[in-house]
C-alpha cells in the first residue's frame, strides 16, 4: 500500500534527524512572532486596520457607524449613492435579520448574479486590513463571494492585531474553526493579463466596511 | 502535458523567434519585479520572516513522517477521506475512481501546480468528466489549448491583444471593448453559471496544517471558494511537502508568499478548510477527498535536493531569471519552468530527459536572492551538473575539451605555452582592428558579438619581460 | 592576521585566465594600485585558472586539482587579490564545497579562502585606498553577479569612482541583472546568451553614457563585444583601469588608436 511505502521512505530518509521533542521544537520557532511581522502600538490597531483596508492594494472603503441599529440607514445610503436596486442578500444571522430592513427586499441566500450582500465579519486583522468569516449555519460561505458589492459589518472591538490573534480568538482546533475560516482582504482581483490589476474577477468588485463603534 | 525538455534547444530557438512572446514576458516580469521590490522594502522584518520560514520548513521536513501522520488523523476526524499516491498515475487513478463513483459529468477546477504535475486533465478525461478551469489564466490557456508557462501566472506568455482575440472567438458574450477590465468581465460572465452547476470541484492546497488536519488555499480571484463550495464533492490533490505544523506556522508563510509572488502583503482570499459541510451548514461540499502525492518527494528528502522541498511555489525565481525572461516557460518543456523547475524536473522525471535544464543557467544567483525560503537554487543546479558529469552525460566533445583544458591548467608551464600560442592566433585573426568578428569553433560567440583583440603578449609574458 | 599586515601587507596577485589572455592592462593597473595602496605585490608563477569553468561544468575532480594548485601557490601571502568578483568568489565562497571529505586540505582551504579578496572591495574595505585618477566622461556601471551577490561588492566601486576627477556616474537600469555571459554558458547556449546581452545593451544605451565600467573582464567582454557588433562606439573599461589612470588606450573591443 502506498501510504506505508511512502511513510517508510520518509522515515528512512529522516532516521538521523528526528527531533526528540517535536512539539517543543516547533513552538520555539514561532516563539517571537514580532520579529517577523509588522508591529504597531495596541492603541493604533483601529487606525492600522482602516489604513490597510483602504490602501491602494486592498481597495475597500470604511465607514464608522455608532451602533448596529444605524446599519439599515447606512446601507440605504450606499444603495442610493450607487444607484442600485433595493435588494439585499442578508446573512441570516439574528443580529442582522432583527434590524429594521423595511423598504428593502431581503433574501437569505445569494443568487448567481446577486448585486449586493451584507454579512457580519467575526473578526478583522489590523496587520493586513483583512476580515475573517467563520462558517456557521447562519454564516454560509457564498454570500461573501457571489455579490458584486460586498458590504461587511465588523465590531471595532473584534479588530485584532494579527492573524495569529484570530486563531487564538476562535480556538486553534479544527472543531473551533468550524468548516472554514475565510480570511478576505478586499475584493476579487486578478493580475493574470499582463500583470495589470483588475477588480471583480469572479467575486465582489466593491467592498464597503461598516465599523460598529459601540 | 507532453514533456519536451529533452529538446530544450529547439524550444529556445522557437521561443526566440516568437515576436509577441518577448513583449508579453517583458511587460509582466518587469511589473512583478518592481512590485515585489517595493513591498519587500516596506517590510523591515523580511529577513527574519525569511529565516523563520526556512527553519520551519526544515524542521517540518526533519519530522515529515510525524506531521503527515498527524495531519491524516486530524483530517479524518474532521470528516475527510485521505488517500496516498506514490506516483502521478496512482493519483490520477484515485481521482478518476472518485469521479466515476460519483457519476460526475462536470468538474470545476482551481489551478494547482500539483494538479498539472499529476496530469489532472487526463484523469478527468479518463473519467469522462468535462473540466472547467476557473482561474482566469487557466481559463485563457484552456481556451487556447496551451500548457501553463508560469506557476503563478500560467498565461504569462499571452499579450492582452491575444487574450482579446481569444475571448472574442470563444466566449458566448464577449465584450466589445478590449481593455483588461472588459476582458475580465467577459470571463466573469462566461464562468459564473459553471461555478454553480458543477458536480465536482478539484483544487490543490498551498498548505496542510498538521495539528488541525486543515488545508489552506490562497487566491486573489476568490475562485477557490466559489469553485469548491457549490458542488457536492471536493477533491484536493496536494504534494506531501506542503505540510506545516500549525496554523500559526502557516501565518509565517502567508506573509511571504504573496509578497514574493505578486508584491502584495497578503492574497485577497485565504481560506482554512476543516473538512466537509457540517450539521446545519447552508453550503459546502458533503464529501471531501484529500489525495497526498509523493512523486519523488520522498527521494529528494534523502539527497542533495532536500532543500528544494521548502519551495512554496511563489514563482519569484522565474520572475527574476534572465533565461526565463528571454524564452518564457514553455521552452523548459515541463510542468515547472524557471530555476525551480530546472531542479524539480530532473528530480521528478529523470535527469536524462532534461539534460539541458541544469546547464541553461548563468548561475547569476538572483533566483536564490529573491527566494522567500532561501533555497540554494544555483548550488543545486551546479550539483546536478556534477551528477551529470559523474554519470557520464556530457557529450564526448565537452568531456574531451574539459580534460585537455584540465591537463593544461594543472601544468603552469604548458599552460603558458598554450595561452601564448592562442594569444598570437587571435591577434592574427584580429588583423590589428581591435576586434575579431569571426573565430573558428567559437561561432556561438562571434555570430552576434565581436571578440576583443588581445594585447600583444599575455600578462605573464609581459610581466616576465618587465621584471 | 595581525594588525601590521594591513599597513604593508604581502599580496599574492591572482591574474585570472581571461585577464592574462586578453587584457593584461587590467593586471598591470591592479599592480599599480595595490602598490600605491601600500601592498607588496607578487605574482606567483604557479597560477593558471581558479577552476571555475570545470566547477560549473560539474567536473569536481579537475576543480579540486586546480583548487589545490591555487591553495599551494597562494598560501604564503597575507592576502590573495583578484581583479574579478567571479574568480574571487570561486576561491572565497565555493572552494569550501570541494573538501568536505578531506580534512587536511579543508583546513588549508579555509585559510586561503578567508584571505581572498576581489580587488575593488580590497582597496576600499581593507586598504582604505583613495584613488588620484582623472577620466573625462560619463560612465554607467554594471554589477557582475558573483561579486555583487557572493561578495557584496556594490558600494565600493561607486565610492572609488566617485573620487575620480572629471568622471560622472549615471545609474544603469537593471544594474544587478545578469549580462548573459555566464562563463561556459555563453558558449553552450549562444542564442540565450545573445538574447540576454541584447536586453543589457539596450539598457546600457538608454543611459546615454559614453563609458561602460564593471569589475569582471568576462562580463565586460560580452557587453563590449555586443556593443561593438551593434556599431556603438562606447568605451568599455574595467574599473581598475580607470582608477589607475590607465584607461587612456582603446577600450575593450575598440580599434587601436596608436
Amino acid at each position: 500500500m502506498s501510504r506505508d511505502a511512502i511513510l517508510r521512505k520518509i522515515d528512512n530518509a529522516n532516521a538521523v534527524r528526528m527531533s526528540s521533542d517535536v512539539a517543543a521544537a516547533a513552538a520555539a520557532l514561532i516563539a517571537e512572532p514580532d520579529g517577523y511581522r509588522a508591529t504597531f502600538a495596541p492603541q493604533s490597531v483601529y487606525d492600522r486596520f482602516v489604513a490597510k483596508a483602504t490602501s491602494e492594494t486592498v481597495t475597500a472603503t470604511v465607514e464608522d457607524i455608532a451602533s448596529l441599529e444605524a446599519l439599515p440607514e447606512a446601507v440605504a445610503a450606499y444603495i442610493a449613492n450607487n444607484e442600485l436596486v433595493p435588494r439585499i442578500a442578508l446573512q441570516p444571522r439574528d443580529s442582522l435579520t432583527e434590524l429594521n430592513w423595511s423598504g428593502f427586499e431581503t433574501v437569505d441566500q445569494a443568487q448567481m448574479n446577486e448585486t449586493l450582500a451584507v454579512t457580519f465579519a467575526d473578526a478583522a486583522i489590523a496587520e493586513t486590513g483583512s476580515l475573517v468569516f467563520r462558517t456557521a449555519p447562519d454564516a454560509p460561505v457564498l454570500l461573501n463571494f457571489l455579490p458584486l458589492h460586498h458590504l461587511v459589518v465588523v465590531r471595532r472591538s473584534s479588530i485584532l492585531p494579527h492573524m495569529e490573534d484570530a486563531f487564538d480568538h476562535f480556538g486553534t482546533t479544527a472543531d473551533a474553526q468550524r468548516r472554514s475560516l475565510n480570511v478576505i482582504t478586499g475584493t476579487s482581483g486578478t493580475a493574470d493579463i499582463e500583470a495589470k490589476n483588475v477588480r471583480g474577477a469572479h467575486g465582489p468588485r466593491f467592498m464597503h466596511i461598516y465599523c460598529v463603534t459601540d | 502535458m507532453k514533456q519536451t525538455s529533452h529538446q530544450f534547444s529547439e524550444n529556445v530557438t522557437r521561443a526566440l523567434a516568437e515576436p509577441t512572446l518577448k513583449i508579453a514576458l517583458d511587460r509582466t516580469t518587469t511589473l512583478l519585479r518592481t512590485r515585489r521590490a517595493k513591498v519587500i522594502d516596506a517590510f523591515p522584518e523580511y529577513a527574519k520572516a525569511r529565516e523563520t520560514a526556512q527553519k520551519i520548513k526544515d524542521h517540518t521536513l526533519d519530522n515529515l513522517g510525524h506531521y503527515l501522520r498527524q495531519f491524516e488523523e486530524n483530517a479524518i476526524a474532521s470528516g475527510a477521506q485521505v488517500y496516498w499516491a506514490a506516483t502521478p498515475a496512482e493519483a490520477r487513478k484515485t481521482v478518476t475512481d472518485i469521479c466515476k463513483a460519483e457519476g460526475a459529468k462536470t468538474a470545476t477546477r482551481v489551478k494547482s501546480m500539483l494538479g498539472e504535475e499529476i496530469g489532472i486533465g487526463e484523469a478527468l478525461a479518463d473519467a469522462g468528466v468535462e473540466r472547467i478551469e476557473t482561474d482566469l489564466a487557466e481559463h485563457i490557456i484552456q481556451l487556447a489549448g496551451d500548457p501553463p508557462s508560469h506557476i503563478v501566472m500560467p498565461a504569462m506568455h499571452k499579450t492582452q491583444e491575444q487574450v482579446a482575440e481569444l475571448f472574442a472567438a470563444k466566449h458566448k458574450e464577449p465584450s466589445e471593448e478590449q481593455d483588461v477590465t472588459s476582458l475580465v468581465g467577459s470571463a466573469r460572465r462566461e464562468l459564473r453559471a459553471k461555478f454553480m452547476n458543477a458536480d465536482i470541484s478539484i483544487s490543490g492546497a498551498n498548505f496542510l496544517i498538521a495539528d488541525t488536519g486543515s488545508f489552506v488555499t490562497v487566491t486573489n480571484e476568490g475562485n477557490a471558494e466559489l469553485t469548491t463550495t457549490p458542488p457536492k464533492t471536493h477533491i484536493v490533490t496536494v504534494g506531501i511537502e506542503k505540510i506545516v505544523p500549525s496554523l500559526k506556522h502557516a501565518a509565517v508563510f502567508l506573509r511571504l508568499l504573496s509578497r514574493a509572488a505578486i508584491g502584495t502583503e497578503i492574497t485577497q482570499y485565504t481560506t482554512f478548510f476543516n473538512g466537509p459541510k457540517r450539521d446545519g451548514d447552508r453550503d459546502g461540499p458533503e464529501n471531501l477527498h484529500i489525495v497526498l502525492v509523493d512523486n519523488h518527494r520522498s527521494d529528494m528528502l534523502s539527497d542533495f535536493l532536500r532543500p528544494m522541498l521548502r519551495c512554496i511555489r511563489c514563482g519569484a525565481c522565474m520572475n527574476h531569471c534572465p533565461v526565463y525572461a528571454a524564452v518564457g516557460g514553455h521552452a523548459y518543456g515541463a510542468v515547472y519552468p524557471g530555476p525551480m523547475g530546472s531542479v524539480l524536473t530532473p528530480a521528478m522525471t529523470g535527469l536524462k530527459g532534461s539534460k539541458d535544464l541544469p546547464n541553461a543557467c548563468t548561475l547569476n544567483g538572483r533566483c536564490r536572492e529573491v527566494c522567500p525560503v532561501n533555497i540554494p537554487l544555483t548550488d543545486m543546479l551546479r550539483a546536478l551538473r556534477a551528477k551529470q558529469f559523474d554519470e557520464g552525460m556530457p557529450t564526448p566533445m565537452t568531456k574531451w575539451a574539459l580534460r585537455l583544458w584540465g591537463v593544461m591548467a594543472t601544468r603552469p608551464a604548458l599552460y603558458r605555452f598554450g595561452t601564448g600560442v592562442s594569444n598570437m592566433a587571435l591577434r592574427l585573426l584580429a588583423r590589428g582592428r581591435g576586434k575579431i568578428t569571426s573565430v573558428p569553433l567559437a561561432g556561438g560567440w562571434t555570430r552576434t558579438r565581436d571578440l576583443p583583440e588581445p594585447e600583444a603578449g599575455t600578462f605573464m609574458q609581459q610581466y616576465k619581460k618587465r621584471r | 592576521m595581525d594588525a601590521g599586515h594591513d599597513t604593508n601587507p604581502r599580496v599574492g596577485f591572482f591574474v585570472t585566465c581571461i585577464v592574462d589572455a586578453m587584457r593584461p592592462n587590467i593586471g598591470f593597473a591592479s599592480l599599480k594600485l595595490l602598490e600605491e595602496a601600500g601592498c607588496t605585490v607578487e605574482v606567483p608563477a604557479a597560477q593558471t585558472c581558479c577552476g571555475q569553468p570545470a566547477f560549473n561544468s560539474g567536473d569536481d575532480a579537475t576543480t579540486k586539482r586546480l583548487a589545490k594548485q591555487v591553495i599551494e601557490a597562494f598560501e604564503p601571502y597575507d592576502y590573495i587579490v583578484v581583479p574579478s568578483g567571479s574568480c574571487a568568489s570561486m576561491i572565497r565562497s565555493h572552494y569550501g564545497e570541494l573538501f568536505d571529505d578531506d580534512p587536511a586540505w579543508r583546513d588549508r582551504q579555509r585559510v586561503v579562502s578567508a584571505k581572498t579578496w576581489e580587488i575593488l572591495s580590497f582597496l576600499t574595505d581593507v586598504m582604505k585606498y583613495a584613488p588620484k585618477a582623472s577620466y573625462a566622461g560619463t560612465a554607467t556601471y554594471h554589477d557582475s553577479c558573483s561579486g555583487l551577490r557572493d561578495l557584496g561588492v556594490h558600494d565600493q566601486p561607486r565610492a572609488l569612482l566617485g573620487q575620480v576627477d572629471g568622471l560622472s556616474l549615471v545609474p544603469l537600469e537593471g544594474n544587478n541583472e545578469c549580462c548573459g555571459f555566464g562563463g561556459t554558458f555563453c558558449v553552450k547556449y549562444p542564442e540565450l546568451s545573445t538574447a540576454i546581452v541584447t536586453d543589457k545593451t539596450t539598457k546600457i544605451k538608454a543611459t546615454k553614457a559614453d563609458t561602460l565600467l564593471g569589475g569582471d573582464m568576462g562580463c565586460l567582454m560580452n557587453m563590449a563585444g555586443k556593443l561593438s557588433r551593434e556599431g556603438e562606439d562606447m568605451r568599455v573599461f574595467h574599473t581598475i583601469e580607470v582608477l589607475a589612470g590607465m584607461a587612456d588606450g582603446p577600450g575593450i573591443c575598440a580599434p587601436k588608436l596608436k
